[in-house]
This record gives C-alpha cells, sequence and structure tokens, in this order.
C-alpha cells in the first residue's frame, strides 16, 4: 500500500515536471515571438516604397538641346595639292565675298610655266628657220620641196598655237589656285590650313553662308509635337546658352521648316516586365534661325511647355504595371483588423487619361486624398498581398 | 445479479464516454480546425457572419463542420505570432490583468480566512455574511458602482479598475474559511501554548494545511479571470490595453487567425489545471465547492 502511494507520487512527480517544462515553453515561445515578431516580419514581408498621389494635371514638356548648324555652307579645296604659303583668316572670323583666305607657294608652277614660254620662244625661233627654207624654195621654183616646206609651216604654226593656249591655261591655273578666296558673304567654320604645310586632303577650310542662316534639328516623340500642335511656318523659341557663363542666356526666334517622320524609338515597357519594349512613334524637326550675331555652333535649347485641360490623379510611371490588355497600379490599403491594422497591397485598374513621360493621369475617381501608391516593392506583389512600408 | 450489475456498469460506461465525447468535442474541432488553411476555414465557416445575406437571398447555407484539415499547416500559428505582434501584447496584458489579482487575492483572501474562521471578536458572523452577499450578488449588479467608484479613484480606463476589485472580491475569503473550518483547533492551541503569535501560527500551520485549497483557488481564478469579458470592456477603453478574452469574443470573420488564437488562449490554462489537477480535485471535494 505504501509502495503503491510512493510510486504514484513518482509518477505525479514526474507529470508535474512535464508539465511544468510545457508550460514554460509555451511562455518562452510567447516571449520569443513577442520580442521579435517585428523583426521576423521584416524579414518575411514584401517591402515597398509609396507615395501619395497628386491631384491636378499633367503638364506636358518638351526640352531638346542641340547646336546650329549654317544652313549652307561650302568646303574650300585646294586641288592643285601646293604648299600653303599664308593664312589670312581665323577660325570664327567674318568674312566678305571675294576675301582672300588663303596663299598657296606656285613657285613650282611659275617654273613650269617660265618653261613653256621658254619653249614658245625657242619654236618661234625655230618657225623663223622654216619660213627662210620656204623663201629658198620659192626661188629655187622646186614645186615638191615648195610643198614640203608649206606643210612644215603649217605644222609649226599649229604647234605654237598649242604652247600658247598651254601657256594660257597654266597662267590661268596659277591666278586661280594661288590663293583661295570667300565664295560669299560668311564665317570661317573650319580651317585646316596650316602653313607651310600641303593639304592633307580634307577642306583647307569651310565657311559657312551667313546670308541663309543657320537651322537645328532635334527629334522628338510625335504625340509631344501633336500635342503642341507644332506645324511647319511656326515661329518657335530659341534659347542660346551663354559661351562662358559669364552672358546672360539670349532668346532667338526660329521657324520652323520642315516636321518629318523619323525612326520609332524602342523603350522598355515598364508594365510588361522584363524584355518587354514598345515603341514609340518620332519626328524630326527643322528649326530656321535667321540672325546676324549667330556664328553657328552654339548651343541651343527648346522648351515648350503646356499644361492640360483636364484634371485628375498624378501617378508616376513606375507604377503602372501591365496586365494583358489592362492596366492597374497598387495602392497601399489599411485594413483595420482586431489586432491593429494591416497593410496590404489593393490592386486599382486605371486608364490612362494623359500621360508624359515620366507621369499619368488617371480619373479622379480612381483613388481618394491621401491613398499611397506603390512605386517599389522588394518582391512582386499580388492583390491582397500583406505589405510593410518603407 | 452480476450479470444486472456488469450491464449497469457498461451502461454507464457508455454514458459517461458519450458525454465525455461531448465535452472535448469542440476544444478537439479548435484544436483540428486551428492547423486548416484560411481558405479552407472560409470555405466551411465563411457563411458566418453574413447570415442576414444569405437568409434575405432565401437560399439555405449551413456551416460545414471538419474534423480534418485537407492540408495540415501551421499557418494560423505564423500569422498570430509573427504578423500580429498586437495578439502577443494582448496575451501579456492578459497575464498582467490574471497574475495580479492572483497573487493579491489569493493573500488577501488567505488572511481574511484566517480571521474568519479562527479568531474571535464581535461581528464576525454578521460581517462574513455582509461578504457572502457581495458575492452572491451577480456581477452586473454591482457593475455601476463599481465604475463610479473607479471613475472617483481616477482610476477608470485603466488595469487597476479591474485589478482591485478582482483583488478584494469575496470568493477567495469564502472558499479559504471552508478549508480552515476544517482544521481543529487544537492545533492553533497547541501553537499558542508554544508561543507562537497569529502571524506564525497562520503561516507555519494554517498555510501548509490549506495548500490544496490554495491550489484549487488559484485554479478557479485564474479560470474566471483569464476569462473574464465585461469588465475590461467596460473599464478598460483602449483596445490595445484590454486582454485577449475581450479580443477573442470580438473575433468574427476573421478565419486566418480565430482557431490558432483559441488554442493558445487555452493553452496557459489546460497546462496549469494538469499541473495542479490533484490539489484541485481535492480542493473542491474538501470544501464542498464545485466549480
Amino acid at each position: 500500500m505504501k509502495d503503491m502511494e510512493l510510486s504514484k507520487e513518482q509518477v505525479d512527480r514526474k507529470r508535474k515536471k512535464w508539465i511544468s517544462a510545457v508550460l514554460l515553453l509555451l511562455i518562452g515561445l510567447l516571449l520569443f515571438f513577442t520580442l521579435f515578431s517585428n523583426t521576423l516580419q521584416s524579414v518575411t514581408l514584401p517591402k515597398v516604397r509609396a507615395e501619395p498621389a497628386a491631384s491636378g494635371g499633367v503638364t506636358y514638356k518638351l526640352e531638346r538641346s542641340g547646336v546650329l548648324q549654317p544652313v549652307n555652307q561650302a568646303d574650300l579645296l585646294n586641288l592643285a595639292g601646293w604648299r600653303i604659303q599664308k593664312v589670312l583668316v581665323k577660325e570664327g572670323e567674318a568674312v566678305k565675298k571675294g576675301q582672300k583666305l588663303v596663299l598657296y607657294d606656285s613657285s613650282s608652277a611659275e617654273r613650269e610655266l617660265e618653261d613653256e614660254i621658254a619653249q614658245l620662244k625657242k619654236q618661234s625661233i625655230a618657225l623663223e628657220n622654216i619660213q627662210d627654207q620656204f623663201k629658198l624654195s620659192m626661188v629655187d621654183g622646186d614645186e615638191s620641196a615648195i610643198r614640203s616646206v608649206r606643210r612644215e609651216l603649217a605644222t609649226r604654226n599649229i604647234d605654237i598655237s598649242m604652247q600658247q593656249r598651254k601657256i594660257d591655261g597654266l597662267r590661268e591655273q596659277l591666278n586661280r589656285q594661288k590663293e583661295l578666296t570667300a565664295p560669299f558673304n560668311g564665317i570661317v567654320m573650319k580651317l585646316n590650313a596650316v602653313e607651310g604645310l600641303a593639304s592633307n586632303g580634307q577642306p583647307d577650310i569651310v565657311v559657312s553662308n551667313l546670308d541663309l542662316g543657320y537651322q537645328l534639328t532635334f527629334v522628338a516623340d510625335g504625340e509631344l509635337v501633336d500635342r503642341f500642335t507644332l506645324v511647319v511656318r511656326q515661329p518657335i523659341e530659341l534659347r542660346v546658352a551663354s559661351e562662358e557663363g559669364n552672358q546672360p542666356a539670349r532668346s532667338l526666334e526660329g521657324t520652323i521648316v520642315e516636321i518629318t517622320d523619323a525612326d520609332s524609338r524602342m523603350v522598355d515597357s515598364p508594365e510588361g516586365g522584363a524584355g518587354a519594349t514598345a515603341t514609340v512613334r518620332q519626328k524630326q524637326l527643322r528649326i530656321h534661325v535667321a540672325d546676324a550675331d549667330l556664328k553657328g555652333g552654339e548651343q541651343v535649347t527648346v522648351k515648350l511647355e503646356r499644361a492640360s485641360s483636364g484634371r485628375g490623379w498624378l501617378v508616376p510611371n513606375e507604377a503602372i504595371h501591365r496586365e494583358g490588355e489592362r492596366r492597374f497600379i497598387l495602392k497601399v490599403e489599411q485594413q483595420r483588423g482586431a489586432l491593429g491594422n494591416v497593410f496590404v497591397a489593393r490592386k486599382v485598374l486605371i486608364e490612362a487619361i494623359e500621360a508624359t513621360e515620366w507621369e499619368t493621369m488617371i480619373p479622379a475617381d480612381r483613388l481618394y486624398e491621401g491613398d499611397l501608391i506603390i512605386l517599389e516593392s522588394s518582391e512582386p506583389l499580388q492583390n491582397g498581398n500583406r505589405i510593410r512600408l518603407q | 445479479m452480476r450479470v444486472i450489475r456488469m450491464i449497469q456498469k457498461g451502461l454507464l460506461t457508455a454514458l459517461m464516454g458519450v458525454f465525455g465525447l461531448l465535452l472535448l468535442f469542440p476544444i478537439v474541432i479548435t484544436f483540428t480546425n486551428s492547423l486548416m488553411t484560411e481558405q479552407e476555414l472560409t470555405i466551411n465557416y465563411g457563411v458566418i457572419g453574413k447570415l442576414t445575406e444569405v437568409t434575405s437571398s432565401g437560399a439555405e447555407t449551413f456551416v460545414n463542420l471538419k474534423w480534418l484539415p485537407d492540408k495540415v499547416t501551421l499557418e494560423q500559428y505564423g500569422e498570430l505570432l509573427v504578423y500580429s505582434p498586437n495578439y502577443l501584447l494582448l496575451f501579456w496584458n492578459s497575464a498582467g490583468l490574471v497574475v495580479p489579482i492572483i497573487i493579491g487575492q489569493t493573500v488577501v483572501a488567505a488572511l481574511a480566512a484566517y480571521a474568519f474562521a479562527k479568531l474571535n471578536f464581535r461581528g464576525r458572523d454578521s460581517l462574513f455574511l455582509v461578504y457572502l452577499l457581495t458575492m452572491l450578488m451577480p456581477f452586473q449588479v454591482t457593475l455601476v458602482p463599481n465604475y463610479i467608484m473607479a471613475d472617483k479613484l481616477g482610476l477608470l480606463h485603466s488595469t487597476g479598475a479591474v485589478i482591485l476589485p478582482g483583488v478584494f472580491a469575496a470568493f477567495g475569503v469564502f472558499m479559504l474559511r471552508q478549508f480552515m473550518l476544517h482544521i481543529p483547533y487544537a492545533y492553533i492551541e497547541a501553537a499558542k501554548m508554544d508561543g507562537a503569535g497569529h502571524f506564525r501560527i497562520f503561516l507555519t500551520i494554517i498555510l501548509p494545511m490549506v495548500k490544496s485549497g490554495l491550489a484549487a483557488l488559484v485554479i478557479l481564478l485564474f479560470v474566471d479571470y483569464w476569462n473574464m469579458v465585461e469588465q475590461p470592456l467596460i473599464f478598460i477603453n483602449d483596445p490595445f490595453k484590454q486582454p485577449l478574452s475581450v479580443f477573442l469574443s470580438r473575433l468574427s470573420g476573421e478565419w486566418d487567425t480565430v482557431f490558432a488564437a483559441s488554442m493558445l488562449y487555452m493553452a496557459p490554462m489546460v497546462l496549469l489545471f494538469l499541473y495542479a489537477e490533484t490539489y484541485f480535485i481535492e480542493g473542491v471535494q474538501l470544501s464542498g465547492i464545485k466549480g
């Protein structure tokens, strides 16, 4: 009886040990999760970056810059390949029509000319000999000799006139090629000529035509061009960046002279996921500027801004996702639970009213004031996923 | 004669088995369902809370009570322990209310019971009667006076408004007095003869003798106050200071955690009972009180 009681007590004690161990384990577990659940959460929940949606309208911006190019320019080069004797102008210098630009060393050509003149003289002397012979033959009265000398005489005359023409040609070439002159009023755009060296195949001088003005060409998205209703012959404002920064930027009036289709641009479509691309229609615009102070090569900027008429929520394009044909954004939804609030990603289907390169305007009824839009997340999100706000 | 007795015994066993199963049924269901996925729970119980819709549409839909989960998962526990830090906060809130009440009431009740059982003073029995009356009154009756008192004491919306009435409740006094009445007065006399004071008698003679009573009291108090809903609901208005019991009573439609939350809620109680089971049964038998 006593043994039984003893063993019963032992069993009871063992049981209690077990239960107290389980109880302690439970308390420890709960304590652990109380302290570390936030840490565990941060490890497992997708982290998102969200921003409140802005209300308003989109502003279309077209900003392009480029370098002004002369409409017409002439490459002046010396075909003779003579050595350059003197360069009379500097790059960027304004020149008048007919102004001498480069002088060439023509001594070799001059020597050649003198040789040819000497040759002519020799031929003239030889002709005199033939004429004397002719006179003698006439006196002799030998018919065949006379005919022979007459033919000789004619040949010599032809030779002399050929030589004369050759000399004239040389002289003209000499006059023409010993210097370069400006073909029109303009500005020296480029100066390749170096004194003492022959031309290296490139034009020695490039002169722009000042009378015809300058032009700027750039490519812009077709949609944007349409949006600004840009048409040919429309005036457009350009700003010239100051060269050294000490002069204030100057504005110029230009005119659109040409709008042509350009190659479409391929862009990564942010909606379609990795590798997806979309084509964007593009147009090339040519703008003509006439201004006496321009030298060519100036950096100019075209800046157009226009606010859209409608109003709605502005959503950054990076926040827009695509699912088939439908587009949607994910917003942060606060779910009230008995255990406090929980943040969940909620899908909002949208249709864009108007869009620019970086933001899209969606109808005002899609979001409420203060709604957070998810821009970025550490993992791909689905509708209803729990998230952690960064 | 023997056969009849055997049949009787068999019948009784069967009947008790059936009742035992009936009592266990909710706990078993809670446990198995705590291992289900959220989807499965929503399919089975989603109709709860939407009953008005169901009746208005005319279609009859019933809760699909399911024993075994299609897929066993600890998802619910994970959701609760990792993603709902507030649940654990409420758990500690419960503990923060229950532990001071149990300690306080046990100490106060033991001292008071000693006085009521073993000391002779004038008006003792009438005072005890008054004590008993407060115990006999339902909680709802004393609610308004309690509320006004807590307000006057500046305890409203703090845990003190729940803890203090708990500490000075009459139940513990009554129960421990019953225990102490069973202790023969001779023990105390003998101690007195040896020169022990009241406090020494109380600590070294009376307390060890009512150990099982104390254990029973602790369990009964734990069950009672762990499960209290009205007091914290009324006295504490910040939902994050309220205990788990209030939260569970509000859980509806949140199928993702409700069963796991119940399991975790039950666990301390069950473990405490198992631990002190022998004392408890002994204590209840001795005092003649049924929980």
